[in-house]
């Protein structure tokens, strides 16, 4: 065990000597995740907004209801804009050039086919371009029409219980009632990617996660340097565990990589009080973080003869990473198939883990799959890392 | 011929000191426990045999020579004395314990100076010395003690503090060995450790091989510079190829190949009568007479020159110079494997 702090402290001052070191651990993952989190404003769900067409051919109580009280209701005041029109062809035109993010088109005997039971549907025309307003509004218009079917159910159900005819007023008080129990509709977490996440509480991680990379390889590299400089021999040659110099090692980068976590969530949090959410939790998947990356580095680095190689090695495996795993994009906003790759890579777990911390208000309890994934890739990795180690002389 | 004339450069003053002469032979005749003991040494790369079968004994206060040309087995040898390489066969016993890499208590008696400059050259001197030092467990005032023991022994006491990277070739290979000595070691080995060194440091570093091994640490000393090994060394054992092909003391080694001293002196006068003259003389075996010179090829250069000195004065030649060249170890070397030690 003294070796190993006699090798990490030598380790650690030799970095802390290194300017390029304090810049890959420190400055570079705080300045990007400023650049980043700027670029993305506030955050990702403020910047949803959409303009919608709505041509409303059938101009009854029932059309207007969804005109007005749907897309014109409080719920939606923030987010959508309607852009009434009367020829659907006009609207169709408007979607392709981009002008508004998709059109309803309520046909004319809407109304009709819904009082006599004949099946009522809205018409969504969708812009390929803008995915998510398309999305939500045809998440909306499913909403409506699933409303007016439910009403229309239990209305159509109290008459076959009653078993008699209604007399016209009781029929009206009970339509009322029935609409008046709204099937909520509004903006879905999940798919369409409107959770609300700040881009400092996601960029800020996912830049630490990404420098890590760097952190690690750099002083994973120094063993094959010590090898490459002849200090590596003379320190096999001392009277210490042979294993020592790699954990030695190790362990400086484990102190780098904690450090540089812990500077970025306290200047984040200090100067741009950004909430990370529970500590505990907090701490344990940045342990886990760390060791998970430092074994992937230490494998990269176990493996190369040369530092030329290692360091193409650790920068395809950086880049690869932090593409799949959301380092530079937001995980929720990737395609299907990108989401389902992250879950490959420890920083994309890491990523899911500290959203949730801060989002979702998830505490340890709540991360167990997170940490399982991350602490099996550092088992399996570091081990391998430690395992080819055993030649290093 | 070329052999002949580098030995005449050689200057006798820088022979073993008497009282160097007087400790070996102390330790011939008693049978002291060797500090380094390893036999039937073997190491393998695929194929090709690196080490084969070498074995040698090294007493306290003696230094032990492995002389051999770059890639005759030295610094392999050297690594698996050390427990850097696990030897395929053979055994290494220092200090009474045998050395594996994963000795770490035999190893903490071996003190390694490598042929590279084995240094981190971002740290101060002193630095580097406190890293390898507190890997031989040393801490407080012991390691800071030792410290400066050592930087005043290899003369960097003034520029400990500074970046080993501002240091001169000869500072670094100074400082390389003061790591070698800090936790006094009962055994030295120091791997080539003159190679790129300026004259002024080799020097240095030969006088504190000499100061070592009279303070009782028993040294191995590998380096395929003859002069180095015919100064420091009680005993060499001559590698080639992986196997040592001769050992001992440097009159039994130049006595197997049954060369002869040679003397050359300069005068003026009847050089020629005087030749004639000296060859009567008991131990004188040949003599030939150049432009100013005679040389002779006789036993003993100590014995024969009084003697020969007589002679030239009766046969009226002024010497104006004399020169007794020894044989050396490149010759033996030359002798056994047909190559030189550079080659």
């Amino acid at each position: 065990m003294r070796a190993i702090l006699i090798i990490a402290w030598k380790d650690l001052k030799q970095r802390l000597r290194d300017r390029s070191a304090i810049v890959a651990a420190f400055i570079a993952p705080l300045g990007i995740a400023f650049i980043v989190s700027a670029a993305f404003g506030g955050g990702f769900v403020d910047s949803f907004e959409a303009t919608y067409a709505v041509v409303d051919q059938d101009q009854s109580v029932v059309s207007k209801a969804f005109t007005e009280q749907v897309l014109g209701g409080p719920q939606f005041e923030e987010q959508v804009t309607i852009r009434p029109m009367k020829d659907p062809v006009a609207a169709r035109r408007l979607v392709a050039s981009g002008d508004v993010g998709a059109a309803f088109v309520i046909p004319p005997g809407f109304a009709e086919a819904v009082t006599n039971g004949r099946a009522a549907s809205i018409t969504v025309l969708r812009n390929p371009e803008a995915e998510i307003a398309s999305d939500v509004a045809v998440a909306i218009a499913d909403g409506y029409t699933t409303q007016i079917n439910a009403s229309r159910l239990a209305v159509a159900t109290t008459l076959r219980v009653q078993g008699q005819p209604l007399d016209p007023d009781r029929l009206t008080e009970l339509a009322n009632a029935s609409a008046a129990d709204r099937i909520p509709i509004e903006l879905v977490d999940g798919e369409v990617g409107v959770r609300e996440v700040s881009g400092v509480n996601y960029f800020g991680p996912a830049m630490a996660v990404f420098s890590l990379f760097f952190t690690t390889a750099f002083v994973a590299r120094s063993l094959i340097a010590e090898r490459q400089e002849g200090t590596l021999p003379r320190v096999l040659a001392a009277p210490v565990p042979r294993s020592s110099v790699v954990l030695g090692k190790a362990s400086s980068a484990f102190v780098l990589g904690l450090v540089s976590f812990t500077v970025m969530f306290l200047i984040f949090g200090l100067l741009l009080d950004v909430s990370w959410g529970d500590p505990l939790a907090l701490v344990v998947l940045t342990v886990a973080t760390v060791l998970a990356v430092m074994g992937l580095m230490t494998v990269a680095q176990t493996g190369a003869r040369t530092i030329e190689g290692a360091d193409a090695v650790a920068q395809v495996m950086t880049v690869t990473l932090a593409l799949l795993g959301g380092s530079f994009f937001p995980i929720f906003q990737m395609p299907e198939i990108m989401q389902r790759l992250s879950y490959l890579t420890p920083n994309g777990w890491a990523l899911r883990g500290y959203t949730d911390i801060a989002y979702d208000g998830a505490t340890l309890g709540d991360l167990g799959p997170h940490l399982a994934a991350i602490t099996a890739f550092a088992v399996v990795t570091g081990g391998l890392g430690i395992w080819r180690s055993r030649k290093i002389a | 011929m070329a052999t002949a004339r580098k030995t005449t450069k050689r200057k006798p003053a820088k022979r073993k000191p008497a009282k160097t002469s007087a400790r070996r032979a102390a330790i011939s005749r008693t049978r002291i426990e060797p500090v380094l003991s390893c036999s039937g040494l073997v190491k393998r790369f695929g194929d090709r045999t690196a080490v084969d079968g070498v074995g040698f004994e090294i007493a306290p206060g003696q230094t032990y020579g492995l002389l051999g040309p770059n890639g005759a087995g030295k610094t392999t040898s050297v690594s698996m004395i050390c427990g850097l390489l696990e030897p395929d066969a053979g055994e290494v016993i220092v200090a009474g314990m045998q050395v594996r890499p994963g000795a770490t208590k035999a190893k903490a008696s071996i003190g390694l100076v490598p042929q590279e400059i084995a240094l981190y050259p971002d740290l101060s001197g002193k630095e580097n010395l406190r890293f390898f030092g507190q890997l031989y467990g040393l801490a407080g005032k012991t390691l800071a003690g030792r410290i400066d023991s050592v930087l005043e022994v290899v003369g960097l006491a003034d520029r400990a503090s500074e970046r080993v990277d501002k240091y001169s070739g000869g500072m670094k290979r100074r400082l390389n060995i003061a790591v070698g000595l800090l936790h006094e070691p009962k055994l030295l080995i120091l791997d080539e450790p003159t190679v790129g060194v300026d004259p002024q440091s080799r020097n240095a570093i030969l006088e504190n091989v000499e100061k070592l091994t009279a303070e009782g640490m028993a040294v191995l000393y590998t380096t395929h510079y003859m002069e180095e090994a015919e100064r420091l060394c009680d005993r060499v054992g001559i590698i080639d190829e992986g196997k040592i092909i001769a050992e001992g003391t440097r009159r039994e080694l130049t006595a197997k190949i049954g060369q002869r001293d040679r003397i050359e002196l300069t005068g003026n006068g009847r050089l020629d009568h005087f030749a004639t003259q000296a060859k009567r003389l008991k131990g004188v075996h040949d003599a030939t007479v150049g432009d100013g010179t005679v040389q002779f090829l006789v036993r003993s250069g100590r014995e024969v020159l009084p003697r020969l000195l007589e002679v030239a004065d009766r046969a009226k030649v002024a010497v104006t110079s004399v020169e007794v060249i020894e044989p050396d170890l490149e010759a033996v070397f030359l002798h056994l494997t047909g190559k030189g030690l550079r080659d």
